[in-house]
C-alpha cells in the first residue's frame, strides 16, 4: 500500500467534528503509514498549524467554532515556512460550493461519503504536490546559494584587481615618503645640535649686539624650542610607525592580490598544522586554552607550503582571538575523494549571521581600528581559491565558528597559483 | 680610493620625488649623480666615472634591467643595482645572472640598509679596481725578473748553480706570465659574478 516519503511517516492533521468520522479516517491513515494528529474544529486546528508544520491537511467543512472554509483562508494568508496541502471533506456537491472552496485556497475537495480508496488516491495525489513542491523550494536555495557564492566570487576577484592596483600606486610615495622621513630625523637632530652649539655663545652675543639677542630671545620664544626638543623624537617615531603600518597593509593586500611567487612543493598538512600549533603554543597557553587534534592520514598534498602555513596561521588565530580563556580549539583533518579537509572549531563568540557572507571581503573587520586590519581572512580565501580549494564557514553567534578548507591534492595544471 | 674622496653614485629613476629623497638621504656620503631616464643615465656614464649605479626598473622607453645590459657591455666597470617595486621583482631577480646585477633592492627600501648596500657595492668597486691593479703591478713585475733572468744567463758569468736557478725562475716565468695575462683580460669585463640575491627589504 502506499507509505509516507522518505524515512519518516509524513504529518496529516484531519479536522473534524465527529468523532466516528474522524477514527474512520484516522485508521485508514495510519493503516497507509501516515503519522496522524487529530483536531475536533477549525480553531483548535488553527493552533496546531501555527506551532507545527502539516504538509497535509484534511478538514471537515462545517464544523463549530471555526469551519474549513474559514481555517482554509487562514492557512492561505500567513505564512507559514512549507506548503500546506488542504483536501475539504464535505457534503455539500454542488459546483457553486466547490467553486467557494476552491477559491479560499484548498487544492482537493472529496464528498461524503467517500470509500478509502477514494481518500487514498487524492492523498497520493497530494503527496506527489508536495514532494514536486519540496523539490523545487531545494532547487531555489541552491541556486540562490550558488548565486551567493558567484556574487562573493566575482566581488572578491575585482576586489584583488583594485587591492594591485593600490598596492603599487601608494608604493612610490611611500617609498619617498618614509625616506624623507629619515633624511629629516637624522638632518633636524644635528640642526639642534648646532643650536645647541650657538647657544652656547649667547652671553658673549648679548655683549656684541644686545639687539641681535633680543631678538633671537623672542624668535626662541615663539617657536617653542623647549617643546620642539623634546618632541621630536615621538614625532618621528609615530610617523615611522604609521608608514610601517601602511606598508603592512600594502604588503597584505598584495598577498590577496597574490602578486608574490611562492615555491611548489609536497606538504604534509597534519605535520603544517602541528608546526603551527607549536608557534602559538604561547597564545594559547596564555588564554589557557583546551587543544583536541583529530588528524587523519593524508597523502601529501601539492601546494606552495609558506602559503598554506599563512593559511593555517590566520584560522587558529582567529580562533583564539575568538575563544573565551580556557575555551577550546578542535583542529581537524579528513580525506576525501580528491581532496584533505582541515577543520578548525572554536567555542568562541560566533560570527553574528549578518557578517557571515562578508567575512572574506578585505577590509572587513569587526575589531577596534587599529587591531586588525581585516586582510587576514580575504589573504586565506585568495590562497585557497589559487590552489582551487574552496574555503567556507559555519557560524552562530555565541557559540562559535568552524572554518573549513578543502585543499586537492594535486594542483591542477590552470590552477597555477602565479597567473 | 682615500679616505675623503667620495665614491661617485648614479641614481635613475622616472620620479623626480625619489631622486630628490634619495639625494637628501645620500648627499653626505656619496657623490651623486642623477638620471631622469635610461639614456640620460648612459650620457652622464660616458662623462663621469662612475662606480656605482642604481636604476629603478619601471621606467617609460628603457627599464632598469634593460638600462643594466647596456651599463654591462659600456661600463663594465660600475656596480649595478636595480631597486624595484613588488610587481616587477620576478623580472629583476630572473636578470640577476644575465646582468651581472650585484643587488636588488625592494621599494620602499630601509634608508640605513640601503646606505649600508651602497656602501657595500663601493667597496666591491674598490676591491675589483684594487685587483685589477695588482694583477697589473704582478705583471709588470714578474716581466721586469724575466727580463733581468735572460740579461743575466746570456753575461754567463757566476757559478753552475746559480746558473740552473735563474733557468727555473725563468721558466717559471714564462708559465706564469700568460696566466696572469687571461686573468686580467677577464677579470676586467666581469664584476667578480657575485651577484648576490636577497636585497635590502623594508
Amino acid at each position: 500500500m502506499n507509505s509516507a516519503p522518505g524515512t519518516s511517516a509524513m504529518k496529516v492533521l484531519i479536522v473534524e467534528d465527529s468523532l466516528v468520522t474522524r477514527r474512520l479516517v484516522r485508521a485508514c491513515l495510519e493503516k497507509w503509514q501516515y503519522e496522524v494528529q487529530e483536531a475536533e474544529h477549525g480553531a483548535q486546528a488553527w493552533e496546531f498549524v501555527q506551532h507545527d508544520h502539516y504538509p497535509l491537511v484534511l478538514t471537515d467543512w462545517l464544523m463549530p467554532e471555526m469551519d474549513g472554509l474559514e481555517l482554509t483562508r487562514r492557512i492561505r494568508s500567513c505564512e507559514l515556512p512549507g506548503y500546506v496541502y488542504i483536501i475539504l471533506l464535505t457534503a455539500k456537491a454542488e459546483k457553486a460550493d466547490l467553486v467557494a472552496a476552491m477559491d479560499a485556497g484548498a487544492d482537493d475537495f472529496l464528498v461524503k461519503p467517500f470509500d478509502p480508496d477514494e481518500l487514498r488516491v487524492r492523498m497520493r495525489a497530494g503527496e506527489r504536490i508536495i514532494a514536486l513542491e519540496r523539490r523545487l523550494a531545494e532547487q531555489n536555495r541552491q541556486l540562490r546559494e550558488a548565486q551567493a557564492a558567484l556574487v562573493q566570487s566575482e566581488k572578491l576577484a575585482s576586489l584583488g584587481q583594485l587591492a594591485a592596483g593600490m598596492a603599487h600606486e601608494i608604493n612610490n610615495p611611500v617609498a619617498y615618503v618614509t625616506n624623507n622621513l629619515a633624511v629629516l630625523n637624522r638632518d633636524l637632530r644635528a640642526v639642534m645640535e648646532l643650536l645647541q652649539a650657538y647657544r652656547r655663545g649667547a652671553e658673549i652675543l648679548r655683549q656684541a649686539d644686545p639687539q641681535l639677542a633680543a631678538q633671537l630671545a623672542e624668535l626662541e620664544e615663539d617657536a617653542d624650542l623647549e617643546w620642539v626638543q623634546e618632541n621630536l623624537p615621538r614625532l618621528f617615531d609615530a610617523s615611522l610607525g604609521g608608514l610601517a603600518r601602511v606598508r603592512n597593509t600594502v604588503q597584505n593586500l598584495r598577498e590577496f592580490a597574490r602578486l608574490d611567487a611562492a615555491e611548489l612543493d609536497e606538504l604534509d598538512l597534519n605535520a603544517a598544522l602541528t608546526s603551527t600549533l607549536d608557534m602559538l603554543r604561547r597564545e594559547l597557553d596564555e588564554q589557557q586554552i583546551s587543544l583536541s587534534t583529530h588528524f587523519a592520514p593524508l597523502p601529501p598534498v601539492v601546494c606552495r607550503p609558506s602559503k598554506i602555513h599563512q593559511v593555517f596561521l590566520n584560522l587558529l588565530l582567529n580562533a583564539i582571538q575568538a575563544s573565551d580563556p580556557q575555551g577550546r580549539i578542535e583542529v581537524r583533518t579528513a580525506a576525501e575523494l580528491d581532496h584533505a579537509v582541515v577543520e578548525v572549531r572554536d567555542h568562541g563568540c560566533g560570527i553574528d549571521p549578518a557578517h557571515l557572507p562578508r567575512v572574506f571581503e578585505p577590509f572587513f573587520t569587526t575589531k577596534a581600528v587599529g587591531r586588525g586590519a581585516g586582510l587576514g581572512l580575504s589573504i586565506c580565501y585568495g590562497i585557497i581559491r589559487d590552489h582551487g580549494g574552496s574555503i567556507d564557514v559555519d557560524s552562530q553567534l555565541g557559540r562559535g565558528s568552524t572554518f573549513r578548507v578543502r585543499l586537492p591534492f594535486r594542483l591542477q595544471p590552470t590552477q597555477d597559483p602565479n597567473r | 680610493m682615500s679616505k675623503t674622496k667620495k665614491h661617485p653614485i648614479l641614481l635613475v629613476d622616472d620620479e623626480p620625488e625619489i631622486l630628490y629623497s634619495l639625494q637628501g638621504l645620500l648627499r653626505r656620503e656619496f657623490e651623486l649623480y642623477t638620471a631622469e631616464s635610461g639614456s640620460q643615465a648612459l650620457e652622464i656614464l660616458r662623462q663621469h666615472p662612475i662606480h656605482v649605479i642604481m636604476s629603478d626598473q619601471r621606467m617609460p622607453e628603457m627599464t632598469g634591467v634593460q638600462l643594466m645590459h647596456r651599463v654591462k657591455t659600456e661600463h663594465p666597470e660600475a656596480i649595478r643595482i636595480v631597486f624595484t617595486g613588488y610587481a616587477d621583482i620576478r623580472a629583476v631577480v630572473e636578470a640577476i645572472n644575465n646582468v651581472g646585477l650585484y643587488r636588488y633592492i625592494t621599494k620602499p627600501w630601509d634608508p640605513d640598509e640601503l646606505i649600508e648596500v651602497l656602501h657595500q657595492a663601493a667597496a666591491r668597486y674598490d676591491d675589483i679596481v684594487e685587483r685589477e691593479q695588482l694583477l697589473d703591478d704582478l705583471h709588470a713585475y714578474v716581466q721586469r725578473g724575466q727580463a733581468l733572468t735572460r740579461e743575466l744567463r746570456q753575461q754567463d758569468s757566476g757559478a753552475q748553480d746559480a746558473r740552473v736557478h735563474l733557468a727555473e725562475f725563468e721558466t717559471q716565468g714564462n708559465a706564469l706570465l700568460p696566466r696572469l695575462e687571461r686573468a686580467m683580460s677577464g677579470g676586467a669585463s666581469s664584476v667578480g659574478g657575485a651577484s648576490s640575491v636577497g636585497g635590502a627589504t623594508a
